[in-house]
């Protein structure tokens, strides 16, 4: 197992290099840099923009600039943020504790949801409820999470139950979760149903009702072999949930890792964008591979394999 | 562990964590702590209590105020701290603030004030004179970079500073000065009993991550609750040194929320849900319509100091670097002709951009400072009034001609070649909309005008840096004080949007402009300061080389039951009064 997770961490070194080297090169592509805007600001004088600049390194070759961060990243120092003149890891921490929260909120929404509307729609095929909950999965699917967060904010000024934006108590939490997790929640659906009518039909399950199992320990039992695949998509569903958050974080005002990425990007703040890509990327795969470890625990079979 | 009750386990901490969302706190400060001595009364009164939660589109960059370059850092600063002397945006005045006297000599060069007795930091230490030595000396120390220094350096020189007793201060500038007082407003004061970490820099202090109780200040508020890229709560100074006309201590309000809202349309939704008392700054003409309803309080306080301006790039010169020429031949012959220029400013319908951008809220701009600023504001400066035919009396007059195409004309030069221009805009709906203006005026009489628009780093790198592009659209602000336009009015200036950094003034009269601005900060007579001011504006609409187009207003909504709202076009809006602010019941 230890090796396994080692292999795993290790295969993970050479994405990130190549992550980071590919962001580093397209800010440097980007005309200006986070001091272009204090050129516009008549009390500064130039003098002070340069040694700023010569401070932070910023009138160094490209190729410099980016090993010397490498150098620094090794060291454990992830560099500086310019826009919050303050070190990049101690703002991507606060961040990061927002997003986990919506991002979990989200999946466990979606478990909440999907995994009793998946076995329930199985159980009942072609059914009314088979039919709305495939139709409302389909709206869900297609609906782009920009659309979906302008319903709910309009909903939240309508009726006035939820906060329009920002940070709170739990019910500044369910707008943006339900927003995040709306297209997962029709995903598992379809798929969970999908791989419940197959293992239904399965010899295993005829085999266990046969043999007087209580109805619902029959479901159970198929359940645990239907969850199998999800439990994989699971931890590919944790990325898409991070790369939604960008979008759902910024229109709800959630002070996530999404909302400083783009505010990061847009002020050229350059180092704390490329932290944050590494902490989404080491998340992602921090991700896939619980899910791996929960396969196993589910499923004995993967553990002898 | 059974698999339910791990998922059950899961569930319950995921409540947990979704209810943990933010540490709220409540103003813990007495209102019955005896009053300074001195206390400053304000004509004014009101309730005390209540909260006031007002929107800003991001996060301050610092805690810092020494370190605050942008408004929203600045704005924290003005709520936590204050400064030696005060400007006042609605008189554009200098008043006394912490200091109950202050004296300039008559040589201009030493100014004596007298701090106000009983004053308290927000923590209940007594203000004395060491607190402002340690300021100084935190401002000019070795090394720092700190954004208050630059404005007290006079010629490269810091000013001295010495205590005459506990309460009595003298500052003597190294050189007659005429915006003295003016730059002792942007003199924040620190606690030093909270600054005595050897081993600290000041720029360590008061980062977005100290805990609030480690800091102090003399202003109307103080943090209590940060909660990063959401909200900062700031509760009330109990030893606030303002009182009313009743010597009720001031602020009224117990408490001032920020939220941090990124998005200017979401501001507008939470306002209109309640969840804001307050929108200024942000609010765009089109909002108004939107917002008109009986509980709430729509105003307009006038032409702000942000400024829309067009140029034609006049860098006649050649790039170090490649040693080619910034323009093309025929643009330098063309731009460089004063009466192409004047042909453009009288061609470009300033009230087209009013109606249609500003649906009305602002204010055509005949010279840099608007007409709000009555100091500095040059009434009689030269007017280029859209006229079209006169813009081809000025073309026609520079040795431009028309040339049949098509069902209609387009513009050429003496030998033949059609006029034509690229606009460069920052990509924004204010600025497309301007550039859309303008090219249409100009298409009116016979030029080729296409629009170019960037992200707005990418247009500052191309109008400083490499310079290449024909004309610029550009929203500036300038600073109240004419000292402060040294970088955009000195040829020298690295804000000389035309042509800047020049080694020597490329013009006769940008080498005037360069001696009226270096007299101005050397005249200690107001009134002939004025004059010199006014003369710069003068030789700015003559020679044209930068073309004023409009002055925003500043637009507020407020809450009816938000009191003594009383709007300052210029920065800090309506919070500039922040300590007069109540809420109804």
């Amino acid at each position: 197992m230890f090796r396994f997770v080692l292999r795993r961490i290790l295969e993970t070194i050479p994405l990130l290099f190549l992550i980071s080297l590919l962001i580093f090169a397209l800010f440097k592509l980007i005309p200006g840099d986070y001091l272009s805007e204090m050129e516009l600001n008549p009390s500064i004088p130039r003098q002070r923009i340069e040694e700023l600049r010569q401070e932070y390194g910023l009138k160094q070759p490209f190729y410099i600039q980016y090993f010397t961060w490498v150098g620094q990243v090794l060291q454990g120092n992830l560099g500086y943020s310019f826009a919050q003149q303050r070190s990049a890891v101690e703002l991507i921490l606060e961040r990061l504790t927002n997003t986990v929260i919506l991002t979990i909120s989200a999946l466990a929404l979606t478990i909440i949801v999907s995994f009793p509307l998946g076995i329930l729609t199985a159980l009942n095929p072609g059914r009314g409820l088979d039919r709305l909950a495939l139709f409302f999965s389909l709206i869900g699917l297609s609906l782009p999470s920009v659309l979906a967060s302008l319903i709910f904010l309009f909903f939240a000024f309508r009726t006035g139950w939820f906060p329009i934006g920002g940070t709170g108590g739990l019910h500044h939490l369910v707008l943006p979760s339900l927003t995040l997790a709306l297209p997962t929640i029709a995903f598992f659906v379809r798929n969970l149903r999908l791989e419940m009518i197959d293992t239904l039909r399965q010899p295993f399950v005829t085999a266990a009702a046969a043999k007087g199992l209580r109805p619902y320990r029959v479901v159970l039992h198929a359940f645990r072999n239907a969850v199998n695949p999800m439990i994989s998509i699971t931890g590919i569903t944790f990325g898409g949930l991070l790369s939604g958050s960008v979008v759902v974080e910024k229109i709800f005002d959630w002070p996530g890792l999404g909302a400083l990425v783009v505010d990061s990007i847009l002020s050229r703040d350059l180092f704390v964008v490329l932290n944050c890509v590494l902490v989404s990327a080491l998340l992602i795969v921090a991700a896939n591979l619980l899910a791996d470890l929960v396969l196993a625990w589910n499923d004995p079979r993967i553990r002898y394999q | 562990m059974n698999r339910n009750r791990l998922v059950f386990f899961i569930i319950s901490l995921l409540i947990l964590l979704g209810c943990s969302g933010e540490d709220e706190s409540t103003p813990t400060g007495s209102r019955n702590l005896p009053l300074p001595e001195d206390a400053l009364i304000v004509e004014t009164e009101g309730e005390v209590g209540g909260s006031l939660h007002y929107p800003l589109l991001a996060e301050p960059s610092t805690f810092n105020f020494l370190y605050a370059q942008e408004n929203r850092a600045k704005l924290v600063g003005y709520l936590t701290t204050a400064t030696l002397l005060e400007f006042d945006p609605v008189q554009h005045t200098v008043t006394g603030g912490i200091c109950r006297e202050w004296k300039v000599s008559e040589d201009g060069q030493t100014v004596t004030l007298t701090l106000r007795k009983g004053v308290r930091f927000s923590d209940g230490v007594p203000l004395s004179a060491k607190d402002v030595l340690f300021t100084f000396e935190k401002i000019y120390e070795e090394g720092s970079k700190n954004t208050v220094k630059d404005a007290l350096l006079i010629d490269g020189k810091p000013l001295l500073v010495t205590a005459i007793d506990s309460h009595t201060l003298e500052i003597k500038f190294p050189a007659p000065y005429a915006a003295a007082p003016y730059i002792l407003t942007t003199v924040p004061i620190f606690p030093r009993h909270l600054f005595q970490e050897p081993a600290k820099k000041i720029e360590e202090y008061w980062n977005l991550g100290t805990p609030p109780q480690e800091m102090a200040g003399l202003g109307p508020f103080v943090l209590a609750v940060h909660q990063p890229g959401g909200k900062s709560v700031f509760h009330f100074n109990p030893h606030y040194w303002k009182v009313d006309r009743h010597r009720t201590r001031l602020p009224y309000l117990d408490e001032l929320v920020f939220h941090y809202i990124g998005e200017r349309n979401t501001q507008l939704l939470r306002f209109q849900a309640g969840e804001l008392d307050l929108l200024d700054h942000y609010l765009r003409p089109e909002d108004l319509e939107e917002l008109k309803s009986e509980k709430v309080n729509l105003q307009d306080a006038g032409p702000s100091n942000n400024l829309s301006i067009f140029w034609l790039n006049l860098n006649m010169g050649k790039d170090a670097a490649s040693g080619k020429h910034y323009l093309s031949p025929r643009k330098r012959e063309w731009f460089g002709n004063l009466k192409f220029r004047q042909a453009i400013s009288t061609g470009i319908s300033r009230d087209t951009i009013v109606r249609n951008v500003y649906l009305g809220h602002a204010q055509p701009a005949w010279s840099l400072v608007p007409s709000s600023l009555q100091t500095w504001y040059t009434a009689d400066a030269r007017r280029y009034e859209y006229n079209p035919s006169r813009s081809r009396e000025f073309l026609q007059k520079g040795g431009f001609s028309w040339k049949k195409e098509g069902p209609g004309e387009v513009l050429v030069d003496s030998k033949g070649r059609p006029v034509e221009l690229e606009i460069l805009a920052r990509a924004d709906d204010i600025s497309g909309k301007i550039a859309a203006i303008i090219q249409q005026d100009l298409e009116e009489i016979g030029m080729r005008v296409t629009v170019r628009q960037e992200e707005l780093r990418a247009v500052i790198s191309r109008i400083l840096g490499s310079r290449r592009y024909d004309a610029a659209i550009m929203n500036i602000e300038l600073p109240v004080e004419p000292v402060d336009h040294m970088n955009v009015l000195l040829s020298s200036g690295p804000m000389h949007m035309w042509n800047p950094n020049q080694s020597r003034p490329a013009s006769k009269w940008e080498k005037r402009i360069d001696e009226l601005m270096f007299q101005q900060v050397t005249t200690l007579d107001q009134q002939r300061r004025q004059r010199l001011y006014r003369k710069v504006q003068h030789i700015l609409a003559e020679q044209v080389p930068i073309i004023p187009l409009v002055h925003r207003d500043t637009l507020i909504a407020s809450k009816n039951r938000l009191k003594n709202v009383r709007p300052s076009s210029l920065f800090p809006y309506s919070l500039w009064n922040v300590w007069e602010l109540w809420v109804a019941n």
